[in-house]
C-alpha cells in the first residue's frame, strides 16, 4: 500500500513541482499517474523512493512513514523502472537484471536462476541475450530488461516511469498485454506514469490525472472517461470517449458464446446438416477433439466439395483464420477486425480453445450500451 | 646505414638502456597512477578543491623539464639524492599527474545522471555507486589519460641521462656532445619505439579491462 499525504515539492527556481497531492494505492493495485509533460508525474514517483525530498507532506508505505526509514533500504524494497530505460551499459543483461539481488547478497545460483526466469518471463530466451550489453538490444528489449530488473528482488512496490515509452504502437500493444498478464499473477502495487491517457486507461485500476503539479481527479478509468472532474480532464481524456471504453472491455464479456462448431473428423454431411440453408447458418468454426480452434468452413465450400464426391472436413478446412484472445481488449480485436477486414473473430482462451465468436454486431450493441 | 651499424654493435648497451629508461617511466608512473587517480576521483566532489588541484597540475606541465630538474636536484640534495634515479622520478611523476587527474576528474565527472540517478534509485550506496557504475564508466577516459602520461613521459624521460639517471637520452645528449648523429638517431628511435610499443600495450590492458559494452 502507497499512500500520499498532502505532498509538495518545489525545485530551486521556484515552480512547484508538485502542489498538495494526495492519493493512495491499496496492495496489490495499479494507479496511473498521467497528465502533459511537466506536470510533476516523475517528481511524484522520485519521491516515493525519495530520490526526490518531499518539501512538506508525508508518504506511506505499508503504512510506514518513508522519512523515518533509511532511504537505501527503503529502495532495495522497491522497484524502479526508470524514464529512458537507464541500463548501465557496461554490465551485461544478465548483471544489469542482478543488481539488486546481488545487492541483497543472495547466493550466485539463485541469481542466476532468478534472471533466467525473468529473461524467459519477458520473452527473451536467457541463453541468447544473458551475455549481451544492452547496446546489443533493440528499444523495446531494453524497456523490457529495465523492467525485469525492476522486478529482480520480487518487491512488493513497483515504480514505473513511462516503461513503455518511445515504442511503436505495435511493441508497446504487445508489452501492455504481457504486462497485464504478469500483474495478474503477481499482484504487485504499482505506480505507473505515462503520459498516454490510452494507455493509462487500458493499464489502470486508477487513474491520476495531474495538471501543473496538481492532481485533478484520481478515479477507476470508467470513472475519469464517464465523468470527467473538469474542462481539463475531459479534454484530456478527448472527444472519442466511447471508442476509448472499448480499452476497458475484454472480448470474453461481449463474444457470442457457444458459437456454430464442427468436429475436425466430422463428414460433409455432418456439415451440411448444421449449414443447411434452413438454419441460415452460413459458416461454421471446426475444432479438435480439446475444442482447440483448427479452422473455418464455409457453407459454400462445403456445397462445392460435396459435388465432387465424399469429401472430409479435414480436407476442405480453411485453417488460415486470425483469433483473438479471450482478454483481449475489444478495442485491440475491433482493430484486429478492421485491418484484416473480418465481419467476425473466433475468441480463444487457454490451449487455443474456442470460446466464442466476436462479430461487429457484438461491438455495435456494446457501444450501444456506452453511449446510453 | 650507418646508423643500422651503430646500432648493431652497440646491442646490448642500448637494450640495457632502455630496459633503464623503461624503469624509470615504469616506476614514476605506477606511483603517479597510484596517486592521480584517486585525486581525480576524490575532487569531483570538492568543486573548489578541483579547481585548484587541476590549476596547480597544470602549471607544473608549462615548467620546461629541464628547469623542473633544476628545481629538484637541490630540493633532494637535502636528503643526499640530487643526482641520480630520484629526482629523475620525481619528475616524471609531477608530469603524469595533469593528464590522469584530469581525464579521470572529466570521466567521472562527465557519467550521465541519469545513469547515476537509476542507480541510486534502485538502492545502491554512495560507495557502491561510485565503484559499480562511475568508475568503470569512467575507465576507458582515465585509460586515455594513462596512455597520454606514458607516452609524454617516455619522451621526457630522456632527460634523465643528464644527471646521471641513465636511460636512452645518454645517446641523445653523448651524440649532440660529440655530434655522432648516428648516436642522436638511435636514442630517438628506440624512444619512440619504446613509447608505441608501451602505448600498444596499455592498449591491449584496456581492452582486457573495459566493459566490452562501452567499445
Ligand atoms: N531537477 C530539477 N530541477 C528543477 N526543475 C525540475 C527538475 N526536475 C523537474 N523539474 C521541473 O519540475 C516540473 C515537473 O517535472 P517532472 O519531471 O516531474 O515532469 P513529468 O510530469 O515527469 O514530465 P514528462 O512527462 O516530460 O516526463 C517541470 O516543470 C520540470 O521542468
Ligand atoms: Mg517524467
Amino acid at each position: 500500500m502507497i499512500r500520499l499525504e498532502h505532498v509538495s515539492k518545489a525545485y530551486e527556481g521556484g515552480v512547484n513541482a508538485v502542489n498538495d497531492v494526495s492519493f493512495e494505492v491499496p496492495r496489490g493495485e495499479i494507479a496511473i499517474l498521467v497528465g502533459p509533460s511537466g506536470c510533476g508525474k516523475t517528481t511524484t514517483l522520485k519521491m516515493i523512493n525519495r530520490l526526490h525530498e518531499p518539501a512538506s507532506g508525508k508518504i506511506f508505505v505499508d503504512d510506514v512513514d518513508t522519512s523515518t526509514v533509511d532511504p537505501i533500504e527503503l529502495r532495495r524494497n522497491i522497484g524502479y523502472v526508470i524514464q529512458d530505460v537507464g541500463l548501465f551499459p557496461h554490465m551485461t543483461i544478465a548483471e544489469n537484471i542482478a543488481v539488486v539481488p546481488h545487492l541483497k547478497k543472495w547466493d550466485r545460483k539463485r541469481i542466476a536462476e532468478r534472471v533466467d526466469e525473468l529473461l524467459t518471463m519477458m520473452g527473451m530466451p536467457p541463453a541468447e541475450y544473458r551475455n549481451r550489453y544492452p547496446r546489443e538490444l533493440s528499444g523495446g528489449q531494453r524497456q523490457r530488461i529495465g523492467v525485469a530488473r525492476a522486478m529482480a528482488s520480487d518487491p512488493p512496490i513497483l515504480l514505473m516511469d513511462e516503461p513503455f515509452g518511445a515504442l511503436d504502437p505495435i511493441t508497446r500493444e504487445r508489452l501492455q498485454n504481457e504486462f497485464l498478464k504478469i500483474q495478474e499473477k503477481l499482484k504487485k502495487t504499482i505506480v505507473f506514469v505515462t503520459h498516454d491517457i490510452d494507455e493509462a486507461i487500458k493499464l489502470g485500476d486508477k487513474v491520476a490525472i495531474m495538471r501543473k503539479g496538481r492532481l485533478i481527479q484520481y478515479d477507476a478509468p470508467s470513472a475519469v472517461l464517464n465523468e470527467p472532474a473538469d474542462e481539463f480532464v475531459a479534454d484530456f481524456v478527448g472527444q472519442d470517449r466511447t471508442l476509448k471504453s472499448l480499452r476497458l472491455i475484454r472480448t470474453y464479456e461481449v463474444m457470442d458464446a457457444d458459437p456454430p462448431a464442427l468436429h475436425i473428423q466430422a463428414s460433409a454431411a455432418e456439415a451440411l446438416s448444421l449449414l443447411s440453408s434452413s438454419s441460415g447458418q452460413k459458416y461454421a468454426w471446426v475444432v479438435g477433439d480439446a475444442r482447440e480452434l483448427k479452422g473455418l468452413i464455409a457453407r459454400k465450400d462445403v456445397l462445392e466439395a460435396d459435388a465432387s464426391g465424399d469429401a472430409k472436413i479435414a480436407d476442405i478446412v480453411n485453417t488460415n483464420v486470425v483469433s483473438v484472445e479471450r482478454d483481449t481488449t475489444v478495442k485491440d480485436a475491433l482493430s484486429e477486425m478492421l485491418s484484416y477486414g473480418l465481419a467476425r473473430v473466433p475468441v480463444v482462451g487457454p490451449e487455443g480453445r474456442l470460446e466464442g465468436v466476436l462479430t461487429f454486431d457484438s461491438i455495435r450493441k456494446v457501444l450501444a450500451r456506452i453511449d446510453s | 646505414m650507418s646508423t643500422f651499424r651503430y646500432v648493431l654493435d652497440n646491442l646490448p648497451v642500448i637494450m640495457s638502456a632502455t630496459a633503464r629508461h623503461l624503469e624509470l617511466v615504469a616506476i614514476a608512473l605506477v606511483a603517479a597512477v597510484l596517486t592521480a587517480v584517486p585525486l581525480g576521483i576524490y575532487i569531483t566532489r570538492k568543486q573548489v578543491l578541483a579547481d585548484i588541484v587541476l590549476y596547480i597540475a597544470g602549471v607544473i606541465m608549462t615548467i620546461p623539464s629541464v628547469a623542473l630538474l633544476g628545481f629538484l636536484i637541490p630540493a633532494l640534495a637535502i636528503i643526499g639524492q640530487g643526482i641520480g634515479p630520484l629526482p629523475a622520478i620525481v619528475a616524471l611523476f609531477l608530469y603524469a599527474q595533469l593528464p590522469i587527474i584530469r581525464n579521470t576528474y572529466t570521466a567521472i565527472r562527465s557519467v550521465d545522471p541519469a545513469i547515476i540517478e537509476a542507480a541510486v534509485g534502485i538502492g545502491m550506496t554512495p560507495r557502491q555507486v561510485l565503484w559499480r557504475i562511475q568508475v568503470p564508466l569512467a575507465l576507458p577516459v582515465v585509460f586515455a589519460g594513462v596512455r597520454n602520461a606514458v607516452v609524454l613521459n617516455i619522451g621526457v624521460g630522456s632527460i634523465a641521462a643528464l644527471i646521471g639517471a641513465g636511460g636512452l637520452g645518454v645517446f641523445i645528449f653523448r651524440g649532440i656532445a660529440r655530434t655522432y648523429s648516428e648516436m642522436i638517431y638511435t636514442g630517438a628511435f628506440f624512444v619512440s619505439l619504446l613509447a608505441l610499443l608501451a602505448d600498444f600495450c596499455l592498449f591491449r590492458l584496456q581492452r582486457r579491462l573495459v566493459s566490452r559494452g562501452l567499445r
